[in-house]
């Protein structure tokens, strides 16, 4: 019994000084953005790698669920003859909840695991120690780039995700299930609402910073040679995909 | 004795359990090379890390050229350690970048030099480190020694007054190590800087030390040139110099 209780305190204590460690960690990001110069190189190199890499398997994936979501809820669907409203039902999921959701797990999958690693890999090589020794502030030049990268391409490939989401679905439904266009399509723009779209990119913001911020913090207090870097890398796309979505639900439950 | 450029008083650090440093006092003299000895493990690169901020200290004071830099906020330690080269055991070369990068780097970070500028600078220290022809590789295409020597390149470009160098002739043989010890030689003279050298490695240090200091459980132990070094009576020196198992120092894993 004492021990359940010991357990549950040391997890607590621990869960409580990783977030403020993140915390502090943050802070000194935001002024070390705030401080000029801003090089802009870092960031555009960072763009590319979280953005444009990853843009393939977000539109592989996004295509897919639209498709499978059209799928789905045609055959739930027809059991009331509601065929009509697939098209609106795929995009507003897609907008609201699957879009920005799914880019940021297969962002934290692709770019936010290779956070953890290379900068854990810099930590235990000496390379962050050899920044400070020649007084390049390592947060600066290796934190900052990543973050605001994130936050900037993040909503992006959501969008594109909205956008291929729907025309896997458009595909399904229209294609391949005989729903008459006319009416899958203006059914989606009536109900379809600005306001779905924006929410979405909002979530994805907050979840670009979330995961970007994870993925750094994890490797930049990387302890313990090659073994320390895995851990870090594990332990950094675990707990992104876990804080996303419970991020989803306050976001959602809080905005909508 | 000459001018001492860094002067450290009553240092103490400790992880944990375990005390590292123990108010350690040490002086280095402007201008020449110090070398730290003691055992793997005793506390010397923690010692070092100290003297360029990486790590703070528990208690005490370390003084480089009168100032305290335990008390200076980051951005004045940064204009502190612009006077500072160090050189890492693994090198510690970024290995995203092309050893030419490496070595250019704090230049490209610090100055606002040409394009032009820069790359003849690194050409002229990668040729002084005999590096000339390895521009463009990158540190995992290269050995071991030339890691070594292209962190001394990168060490050395920026002009710096105090280079630190963490165990710069571990893992070398024999012959890229006397190479090494020569280099550090020659830079010292031509650049007339202040080396700060920690090593385990005997041969090297009488080699090329002015003065030697021995850390030994958190305190320097013994000091001065080597020849007061040799001659000195310290039972624990003179294990350590002669490498003998036998002696006051025990071989036992305390970790």
């Amino acid at each position: 019994m004492n021990k359940i209780i010991e357990w549950i305190g040391r997890t607590f204590i621990n869960f409580i000084s990783e977030a403020g460690k993140m915390l502090l960690l943050l802070i000194q990001v935001v002024k070390e953005a705030l401080k000029p110069p801003l090089k802009l190189e870092r960031i555009f190199i960072q763009m590319e790698f979280i953005g444009v890499k990853s843009l393939f398997v977000v539109i592989l994936v996004s295509t897919f669920t639209g498709m499978v979501l059209a799928l789905q809820t045609y055959t739930g669907f027809r059991r009331f003859s509601a065929e009509s409203m697939v098209g609106a039902i795929v995009a507003i999921s897609l907008c609201r909840e699957l879009g920005p959701v799914l880019t940021s797990i297969m962002v934290t999958a692709r770019a936010g695991s290779a956070m953890a690693a290379e900068i854990g890999t810099m930590r235990v090589t000496e390379q962050i120690d050899a920044l400070t020794v020649m007084a390049v502030n390592p947060v600066k030049y290796l934190i900052v780039p990543r973050i605001i990268a994130s936050i900037l391409v993040i909503p992006i490939l959501t969008i594109i995700s909205d956008y291929t989401g729907i025309l896997g679905g458009y595909i399904v439904g229209v294609k391949l299930l005989n729903i008459n266009e006319g009416v899958y399509i203006n059914r989606t723009i009536d109900l379809l609402e600005m306001s779905d779209i924006f929410n979405g990119l909002f979530k994805s913001v907050v979840f670009a910073l979330l995961l970007s911020l994870i993925g750094c913090y994890k490797g930049y207090y990387t302890k313990g040679g090659a073994r320390g870097v895995g851990k870090a890398t594990t332990e950094a796309v675990v707990l992104s995909c876990v804080v996303i979505f419970i991020a989803d639900y306050i976001l959602t439950s809080f905005l909508f | 004795m000459e001018e001492s450029i860094i002067k450290i008083r009553k240092l103490s650090k400790r992880f944990g359990t375990q005390e590292v440093l123990r108010e350690l006092d040490l002086d280095i003299p402007k201008g020449m090379i110090t070398v730290i000895i003691g055992r793997s493990g005793g506390g010397k690169s923690v010692l070092l890390k100290h003297i360029i901020g990486l790590i703070k200290p528990d208690s005490g004071e370390i003084y480089i050229d009168g100032i305290n830099i335990v008390k200076e906020p980051e951005d004045k330690l940064n204009e502190i350690r612009k006077r500072f080269g160090m050189l890492f055991q693994e090198g510690a070369l970024f290995d995203s970048m092309t050893i030419e990068e490496n070595v250019a780097f704090p230049l490209v970070e610090h100055t606002k030099l040409s394009h032009k500028e820069i790359k003849e600078r690194t050409k002229e220290v990668l040729a002084l480190v005999g590096l000339t022809g390895a521009e463009k590789k990158y540190p995992s295409e290269i050995s071991g020694g030339m890691r070594k020597r292209a962190g001394l390149a990168r060490a050395i470009i920026a002009k710096p007054d105090i280079i630190l160098f963490d165990e710069p002739t571990s893992g070398l043989d024999p012959i890229m190590s006397a190479h090494i010890d020569n280099l550090i030689v020659e830079i010292q003279k031509r650049l007339n800087v202040t080396c700060i050298i920690i090593s385990h490695d005997i041969q090297s240090t009488f080699r090329i030390a002015h003065k030697i200091a021995m850390l030994f459980e958190g305190k320097i132990i013994a000091e001065g040139t080597p020849d007061v070094m040799r001659a000195l009576d310290n039972p624990y020196l003179k294990q350590f110099i002669e490498g003998l198992s036998e002696g006051p120092i025990q071989v036992v894993d305390n970790e």
